[in-house]
């Protein structure tokens, strides 16, 4: 298989077809990614396009400081960020938004857990602040590791190490597994910048 | 002896991130060691997720938003290399994503022509000032059969069908729905055409390019056996 850098370079020459290699290669990726972040098929779809236009346009200055995948999960996740935003000023909760996710996709869910547990741990996962869901999505759905995050998200490794610690936590107490009178999440000075 | 973990550092905990000193504390407080369990079991649950896949029309809209960047507005179809059917409903998304962006002109030059197509919109919902999200998918849901399209340039003219496979081919012979289209006038230059479905019938989309003051493309999609015209839309162009 052709590497990033070598497709980046023929697109950068021209090559329209490298392009569309790079887009089938991380097609899926960066949908998933939007669709986690955002929580609906609409918004993943609208994210998608944006990240790949994004790309289309910028790697043509592309300077290969980063690895593509990165460069990927960095621009998906700040497009979601930017849709949450766009959202929150329209005053839609992202657990609103975020309402019947099983009725768009079914299928895959199905697949891993229950359809039910599926929709209740998609709800929880919607409930997170931004920053949270960002690191869970990249470190346990996408199985980047504390550095790639780190890259990813262009944070310190500390930080993601004690976000995704947070996150997991809090993701315990949505869940109902973290009972009263365990102990509760830490606070997270972050949020209350 | 060390007081009862944090959630944060339960966390840490399941996540073999914590001192040797928490790691101790664990194995010997049940209360801890349950806060570890219940972390592990929400972790558990969400790479339990699995990764949501692109619908057909995502994916397709995706690559029309990438025509339409590449071509500055202007429709210009993707061509066919590795994976030309891939290619192909790109293209057809990239006409229909183009159509749906802009009104939709109603000539009156052509008005008898047009009028049912009016009417064609306003029973979809549409306004015939353009197209809503929701009817550009539904557009794009009529041409899921990747090989049933056919580039006007791989063709001799879009009314000579009799080589064409796929939806058409158990249809009758399809007529010359260009002629039809344009009333005897000047037939304009021929941008694109497609063969699939429309409201689960044979259908074909003619896209021509229209040239002048106002320059424009039309797309018309057609019953081929009859050539009773379904839809209509148009696009400027630069």
């Amino acid at each position: 298989m052709t590497d990033d850098v070598e497709l980046v370079k023929r697109f950068v020459g021209g090559d329209q077809a490298a392009f569309d290699e790079l887009v089938d290669r991380y097609e899926q990726t960066v949908y998933a990614i939007a669709y986690r972040m955002c929580g609906t098929p609409d918004d993943a779809r609208d994210v998608s396009q944006e990240v790949f236009i994004s790309a289309f346009r910028a790697l043509k200055k592309y300077r290969h400081e980063a690895q593509l995948g990165t460069w990927f999960h960095r621009v998906a996740v700040n497009a979601s960020l930017d849709r949450l935003r766009s959202r929150a000023r329209r005053s839609e909760s992202p657990l609103e938004a975020a309402g019947e996710p099983a009725a768009h996709t079914p299928g895959p869910e199905e697949l891993g857990i229950a359809a039910e547990r599926a929709v209740h741990v998609h709800r929880a996962l919607a409930q997170l602040s931004d920053e949270y869901r960002a690191v869970l999505v990249l470190h346990d759905l996408h199985d980047l590791d504390y550095a790639a995050v780190a890259a990813s998200l262009d944070i310190p490794l500390g930080t993601v190490k004690s976000r995704i610690h947070r996150a997991r936590a809090e993701m315990a107490s949505l869940l109902g597994y973290l009972k009263a009178g365990e102990p509760e999440p830490s606070p997270d000075p972050l949020r209350d910048r | 002896m060390i007081d009862h973990l944090s959630a944060e550092r339960l966390a840490a905990v399941a996540a073999g991130d914590a001192s040797d000193t928490e790691q101790t504390h664990v194995t010997t407080c049940a209360r801890c060691e349950e806060g570890v369990s219940a972390i592990r079991r929400a972790t558990d649950d969400l790479r339990a997720l699995a990764l949501p896949i692109s619908r057909a029309e995502d994916r397709a809209a995706l690559r029309a938003a990438l025509a339409l960047e590449r071509s500055d507005g202007v429709v210009t179809p993707i061509k066919p290399s590795r994976q030309p059917a891939l290619r192909w409903l790109g293209a057809a998304a990239s006409l229909v994503i183009v159509l749906a962006g802009v009104t939709a002109v109603l000539n009156d030059q052509r008005k008898d022509v047009r009028s049912p197509i009016a009417s064609n919109m306003e029973a979809r919902g549409l306004a015939p000032s353009g197209f809503t999200e929701e009817s550009v998918r539904q557009m794009l849901l009529s041409f899921p059969a990747e090989d049933n399209m056919r580039e006007a340039d791989q063709q001799p003219a879009p009314h000579v069908t009799s080589n064409q496979a796929g939806a058409s081919a158990d249809a009758a012979a399809p007529r010359d729905c260009s002629a039809e289209i344009w009333k005897g006038r000047a037939v304009p230059p021929l941008a694109a055409f497609y063969e699939g479905t429309w409201e689960s019938k044979p259908a074909q989309v003619f896209v021509y390019r229209i040239e002048g003051s106002s320059p424009h493309l039309e797309a018309w999609v057609v019953q081929p056996d009859d050539c009773t015209i379904l839809h209509f839309a148009s696009q400027r162009t630069r």
